[in-house]
């Protein structure tokens, strides 16, 4: 039975599943896209922009110059988007099953049939997909980021990186381990940690052409615009946070209530602590850049500015090449159970607060407080397993801990 | 009393020629109602544009004068409205400024911008202080800049000019607001038709509205009500309780105008022009007390004119992020009508333009090619969103138009006092323009030249109230405290899996 089940004939389901009807998701859309991905307001933009109104002077647009330029001239947003956006999906399977055989070695075929599975039908990224949310494109960029990384090709990665940050921000704060994990080699080194031999300064030509990138696109996106109010629009969103919609991250209630007097301060609190923990985690796993890479995006994923179903679906989806760490998970249950927990809530009272009229805004919020905890637990315990693999197996009675 | 006043108009007349018109026009509406519509006109003839002179008048009001000077406004309208004026029943009123609260535009001369922007912040303020309203809240949040409509009345004099237009719904009317409007007529409440001006009766009327127009050196000081007289032969006392005790000596014609088809009028009106019987203040007896008195009353034939189009918006959609706007204009002319409709949405409500949908009658087919011209300004917090498309409905029609819209969340400190009551939606305007388009074109300094016969009709629909979805206002500490929480403790354990050391122990 299993024996038809291969990576491709998973893309051709996919297909055929994007090509069917779809159902009307606008009733989840704060949680499967954000202001910054959401495909209403991509259409709007596309549509101002057709009709010679700049669409960064105002109204809900955010998404990247470089998406208003695709969108508008050869990308679809008709009825072929569903087909495009599935091909984004299969690409980022695609890229996850080659970075497993890459880390691994060799093929393992009933494994890579389940990582191909989930990619395509975890119900984070699946309906995030079929409800047409630029996050899909966001995840896809990620995995031809670390696959390219994988494959030691730095100028094909940093491309990726950069047009992926001119969509979310936050990816800047991946660039320290992707050039770790260019210098350095993406196999396994949980279960025998090795000391770091690359030198540093390889890192640096790495870097120049990230940034190299990133300005070209820059240049690329005020010709597109023909000024600069894309900056503040886009970019801008992520560090003052000018729209609370509500979405399952941990900001939007928290700048609701804040009074403006403390409004600024917060807003870096909240962007440095998400700043604060590259360098921690780039030293700790410095032996497995790329455990460290899947690690750091779980983490953006729980603390960033406008997070939906797509992020954390993303980390759930990559942690599965990382096998050897099974094992040693401490909780994967619990943290399972938190996530349907907190998933079927935030659905239930979103509906209760804006469309029944019943609920409140508390309701919802204590919801995002479960997601929020059910993902810090995922990445935790994930540390933890990744730490603890080092030692293996250890005889009973014993027991591994922190002093 | 009255020589000192023929002195003073002696003087006048060799400085500044002034000149006080006052009228007063009862019109008996189709459902039994009355309309009351009072009209007071100071000319000021050989005006400098923008007033720039030595202002000594006597008629015109100094204030208002000072006002329009120091702010560069060439052209004032403000209308201070409260209920709904119904168009099918009383057909257009005679003052178009219907819409329910404070309208306030003016055409402000100014080098830029900036300047202009200046000038309205104080031009605004100062209106506020003389009329006893808070116009002074009608700011950037409400303020717009239409393309299209509302343009000038007459040309405007050299220099540049920009258009400032700013509603506020929820504003009252009350005594309140008419003893300063008093204040600006000559004759006050004392002599002439202003002694008519009963705020009992007045503001208890189902619709009220005083306004002030300013152009070119002509004052026009308005009030339109609908009374409901309390039996169909009335009496300028049994719908006002008052009587006009004296003429007002410095007005050149004062003159009372009541129509009512088929209506006996005692005393004898003096003249009889076109339907309307008219009294002659100058010649009257006093106290005037007229008495109307319907013989017949089987019959009630009064017609009035009604607009070509109506107009009727709704919004639609239960859910409190996202819903739609809903607008029917209805074409009851056998010609095509083209119309501009303003539509200003404060930036907390986003229309999304992309979901347009236009459709006539019960057709199914879209119908964008009735769409003649888009004009929109994103709406960009704080200011509103400015949405101005040019319609042509075809003749005896029903047009809907559709859009979707999303309504934004507000931080806690944008929330007004009361937040459950929701934001009042300023009124659609609908201005129905002549046939052929005429060119909109700028003079050599910028003037704004605008072919036209006549101030172009308006029809206004109602306002509406977008319900936003509110946070919960007890909660700040809370939020602040548990999100924190929730932070420190997942920062706490990585923090703690990065730092420790890993020793094995024995589990005894």
């Amino acid at each position: 039975m299993e024996s038809w089940i291969t990576p491709s004939s998973l893309a051709i389901l996919r297909v055929l599943v994007a090509l069917a009807p779809l159902p009307d998701l606008s009733q989840f859309v704060h949680q499967l896209a954000t202001p910054l991905t959401a495909f209403p307001r991509l259409k709007e933009g596309v549509f101002l922009y057709k009709n010679a109104i700049n669409p960064y002077s105002g109204g809900p647009f955010r998404h990247s110059p470089i998406q208003l330029l695709l969108f508008s001239t050869i990308l679809p947003t008709g009825p072929l988007a569903p087909l495009l956006w599935a091909a984004a999906d299969i690409l980022g399977a695609w890229c996850l099953v080659q970075i497993f055989r890459i880390r691994g070695g060799s093929i393992d075929a009933s494994r890579e049939r389940q990582i191909a599975l989930f990619y395509l039908f975890n119900p984070y990224t699946f309906l995030s997909t079929t409800a047409l949310s630029t996050s899909t494109f966001d995840n896809a960029l990620y995995m031809l980021a670390v696959l390219f990384a994988c494959k030691r090709r730095p100028a094909a990665s940093m491309l990726a990186l950069a047009v992926l940050t001119t969509s979310s921000l936050t990816s800047l704060l991946l660039l320290p381990p992707l050039a770790l994990l260019l210098i350095s080699s993406p196999k396994s080194g949980l279960l025998y940690p090795q000391p770091f031999t690359a030198k540093l300064q390889s890192t640096v030509p790495v870097v120049a052409r990230y940034f190299a990138y990133l300005v070209a696109l820059a240049a690329v996106s005020t010709l597109v615009v023909g000024d600069w109010s894309w900056v503040a629009r886009t970019w801008g969103a992520t560090l003052t946070l000018p729209d609370v919609t509500p979405n399952p991250g941990l900001w939007w209630y928290f700048f609701t209530e804040m009074f403006d007097h403390f409004r600024p301060f917060f807003l870096m609190v909240f962007s440095v602590h998400l700043i604060a923990y590259v360098a921690p985690i780039c030293l700790k796993f410095q032996h497995d850049p790329l455990f460290a890479t899947v690690v750091l995006q779980g983490l953006f994923a729980t603390f960033k500015a406008y997070p939906s179903l797509a992020d954390p679906g993303l980390f759930v989806n990559t942690i599965a090449i990382f096998p050897e760490v099974f094992p040693y998970l401490r909780h994967p249950v619990v943290t399972t159970m938190l996530h349907l927990y907190s998933s079927l809530l935030l659905v239930l009272f979103h509906n209760l607060w804006l469309v029944q009229g019943t609920g409140n805004a508390n309701f919802y919020y204590a919801s995002t407080m479960v997601f929020g905890l059910a993902n810090g637990f995922a990445v935790t315990d994930l540390i933890w397993a990744g730490l603890r693999a080092a030692f293996g197996r250890i005889p009973d009675g014993w027991e591994v801990t922190q002093t | 009393m009255r020589w000192h006043i023929s002195i003073l108009l002696y003087g006048a007349a060799q400085a500044l020629a002034e000149r006080f018109d006052e009228r007063l026009e009862l019109t008996a509406l189709p459902d039994g109602k009355v309309l009351g519509h009072w009209t007071f006109t100071t000319t000021l003839q050989n005006a400098e544009p923008g007033l720039n002179h030595a202002q000594h008048y006597t008629l015109f009001p100094l204030g208002l004068g000072q006002i329009l000077n120091a702010h560069g406004a060439s052209e004032l309208h403000l209308a201070l409205n409260a209920g709904q004026w119904d168009y099918k029943l009383w057909g257009s009123p005679p003052e178009p400024s219907v819409a329910s609260g404070a309208e306030l535009w003016t055409w402000i001369r100014a080098r830029n911008t900036t300047q202009a922007d200046e000038r309205w912040v104080g031009f605004r303020n100062a209106l506020a202080g003389v009329f006893c309203a808070s116009l002074g809240s009608l700011d950037n949040q409400r303020t717009t800049t239409p393309a299209l409509s509302f343009r000038p009345s007459v040309p405007l004099p050299a220099g540049k000019h920009e258009l400032r237009h700013a509603t506020l719904p929820a504003e009252h009317v009350c005594t309140e607001n008419l003893t300063p409007f008093i204040k600006l007529l000559p004759c006050k409440a004392s002599a002439g038709l202003a002694t008519l001006l009963n705020p009992h009766a007045l503001f208890s009327a189902p619709f009220h509205g005083l306004s002030v127009h300013y152009t070119q050196g002509v004052l026009r000081l308005a009030v339109q009500a609908v009374f409901t007289p309390p039996r169909q032969d009335w009496s300028l006392h049994t719908l006002l309780d008052r009587s006009v005790p004296s003429a007002c000596t410095v007005a050149s014609s004062s003159t009372l105008s009541i129509v009512a088809a088929g209506a006996q009028l005692d005393p004898e009106p003096s003249t009889d022009v076109n339907g309307a019987l008219q009294y002659d203040l100058a010649s009257a007896s006093f106290p005037l007390e007229v008495t109307i008195r319907h013989p017949v009353d089987t019959v009630f034939s009064h017609r009035r004119l009604t607009p070509a189009v109506s107009l009727r918006r709704t919004m639609t959609g239960s859910a409190q992020y996202a819903g739609g706007l809903l607008v029917q204009l209805e074409n009851a002319r056998n010609d095509t009508v083209r119309v501009s409709y303003l539509e200003t949405l404060p930036w907390f409500v986003t229309l999304y333009l992309h979901t347009i949908d236009i459709r006539v009658d019960e057709d199914p087919r879209q119908r964008l090619d009735l769409l003649e011209r888009l004009s929109y300004v994103p709406p960009r917090a704080p200011a509103p969103t400015t949405l101005e498309p040019i319609l042509r409905l075809p003749p005896m029609s029903r047009v809907t138009m559709r859009f979707q819209l999303e309504r934004a969340f507000l931080l806690y400190t944008q929330h007004p006092p009361d937040a459950q009551r929701g934001w009042d939606l300023p009124p659609a305007v609908v201005t129905i323009l002549p046939p052929s388009s005429p060119p909109i074109t700028s003079g050599p300094g910028g003037q704004v030249v605008f072919a036209l016969q006549g101030p172009p009709e308006r029809v206004y629909a109602k306002t509406l109230l977008a319900d936003l979805a509110t946070p919960d206002f007890s909660m700040p500490y809370n939020v602040i405290i548990m999100s924190s929480t929730l932070v420190a403790l997942l920062f706490g354990n990585v923090f703690n899996l990065m730092t420790r050391a890993f020793v094995i122990v024995n589990a005894q």
